[in-house]
């Protein structure tokens, strides 16, 4: 998205290209891998205490 | 348990075998044992002539360490680079300053794939064996590690050189038994074998914020032959080649001490987090802390794979620019891992952290050096760019 600059900003219409308009599909989409399936504090969580042996907190 | 990282071409394998584990285990053992962080700041304070110990080097000679990769032919073990790497990881974890990077790095490195018969036989079992120091003079001032943009030249005439330059950085020039120098002949660079001890050669010692030992080589018309250029008269054409390929392997393997560097601070900085009380709690109970370890924890585990696949290529690959990708991509990983954990170990030991007493301080020392050690990140990362066509 970042290299991409404007072009990476589409989301319909004749300036985009399919691929340009994939780009900003799949960003939005991936704001909701950090969510899914425990979120990615979960999961700090999780390595927190199993892996690293971190005590609990009050 | 098989974890395997694809690289386009074939699948590295980053699993230790029997064999390595055993060796890793005994090494760990060993630098526990002999090498206590600690010696450093005595090392320091004593300003000792050496910065280092011998009596450590010849064990580690004794330990086979210091011949592993090298060939049978010249009393080594003939093991692979994997191996060596093994081995200076857990070297890394106490911060070793034993000349392993000039010696074993650079110099082996530079003479197992460019030195002629002779140059081998003359300098790999002294090295094996714990007896000669050999590092690599590369580095100038402006250059920022180019291996290219130097300006030190040798002047041929017929089949005789005079070598004139200034080399900053040269890993353990104080000790060395042979200095490697490059320097361009006719706008080539080219690899001499040049002794310390020769007229018109100078060192100067300096000391080092992460206390490893370095030191400035002033070359002033410096008479040398055929036989002083590394791979011999032939070694002119591929000098330039043979230094790229020397210094991926110190990236790679400066890379595998990082490791067991990051891998020790951060040990001791969870131990310290479930040790400490604050607030009638220990300060690993508190998350904010918590998610600042486990984010650590990911960073090490990626740069762990970087490093053991980097080090695996150096032995599967014949392509020295696959070896040059991962070598960028092994050294920018793990400096940044690095620092990152140092940084963060020195915050979670809070005001202790700071003080000379404590050893952590050391990691960051040596972490900020790392950084810029064998190119700039900015440098490798246009490399790997490169390399990889972008």
């Amino acid at each position: 998205m970042a290299l991409a600059g404007a072009a990476g900003l589409g989301w319909e219409g004749d300036a985009f290209d399919d691929e340009d308009l994939a780009y900003t599909r799949e960003w939005l989409r991936s704001r909701a891998n950090t969510i899914e399936g425990g979120s990615s504090e979960i999961q700090l969580n999780i390595i927190a205490k199993q892996v690293l042996g971190l005590p609990e907190g009050k | 348990m098989s974890v395997v990282v694809s690289n386009g071409q074939e699948t590295l394998r980053l699993v230790l075998d029997e064999e390595q584990l055993m060796l890793r285990s005994t090494a760990r053992q060993f630098v526990d044992q002999h090498a206590p962080v600690g010696r450093l700041r005595t090392l320091r304070d004593t300003r000792d002539e050496r910065g280092f110990s011998d009596d450590l080097w010849r064990e580690m000679a004794g330990l086979g360490w210091l011949g592993l990769q090298l060939p049978e032919a010249h009393d080594g073990l003939g093991l692979g680079f994997f191996d060596l790497a093994v081995v200076l990881e857990q070297c890394g974890r106490r911060l070793m300053p034993e000349p392993l990077v000039s010696t074993l790095l650079l110099g082996a490195q530079a003479l197992l794939l460019g030195g002629s018969e002779a140059q081998q036989a003359a300098w790999l079992p002294g090295i094996a064996g714990g007896e000669k120091l050999v590092t690599l003079a590369f580095d100038e001032l402006g250059a920022r590690g180019n291996a290219h943009a130097g300006l030190a030249t040798a002047k041929r005439t017929g089949d005789t050189f005079v070598l004139s330059g200034t080399k900053v950085g040269v890993l353990d020039a104080h000790v060395a038994d042979l200095i490697l120098v490059s320097a361009k002949v006719n706008g080539r660079v080219a690899i001499f074998l040049v002794d310390p001890t020769r007229k018109g050669v100078t060192v100067t010692r300096h000391v080092a914020l992460d206390l490893r030992n370095a030191g400035t080589v002033m070359l002033d018309s410096v008479q040398l032959g055929a036989d002083d250029v590394l791979g011999g008269l032939d070694g002119l054409a591929f000098g330039a080649a043979v230094l790229e390929q020397v210094l991926d392997r110190a990236r790679i393997g400066l890379a595998a001490e990082m490791l067991g560097a990051m891998e020790q601070a951060f040990e001791d900085t969870i131990a310290y987090l479930k040790e400490r009380v604050q607030f009638d709690r220990p300060l690993g109970s508190f998350q904010a802390l918590q998610h600042r370890a486990a984010r650590l924890y990911t960073s090490i585990a990626l740069a762990r794979s970087a490093v053991l696949a980097a080090a695996r290529t150096v032995d599967t690959s014949r392509d020295p620019r696959e070896v040059a990708k991962f070598a960028a991509l092994a050294k920018v990983r793990a400096s940044e891992a690095f620092y990152d954990v140092a940084r963060e170990a020195i915050q979670m030991h809070g005001g202790i952290g700071m003080t000379d007493e404590h050893d952590i301080g050391f990691y960051l020392k040596r972490a900020q050096t790392t950084l810029v050690s064998f190119g700039t990140n900015d440098a490798l990362r246009a490399r790997w760019a490169e390399l990889n066509g972008y």
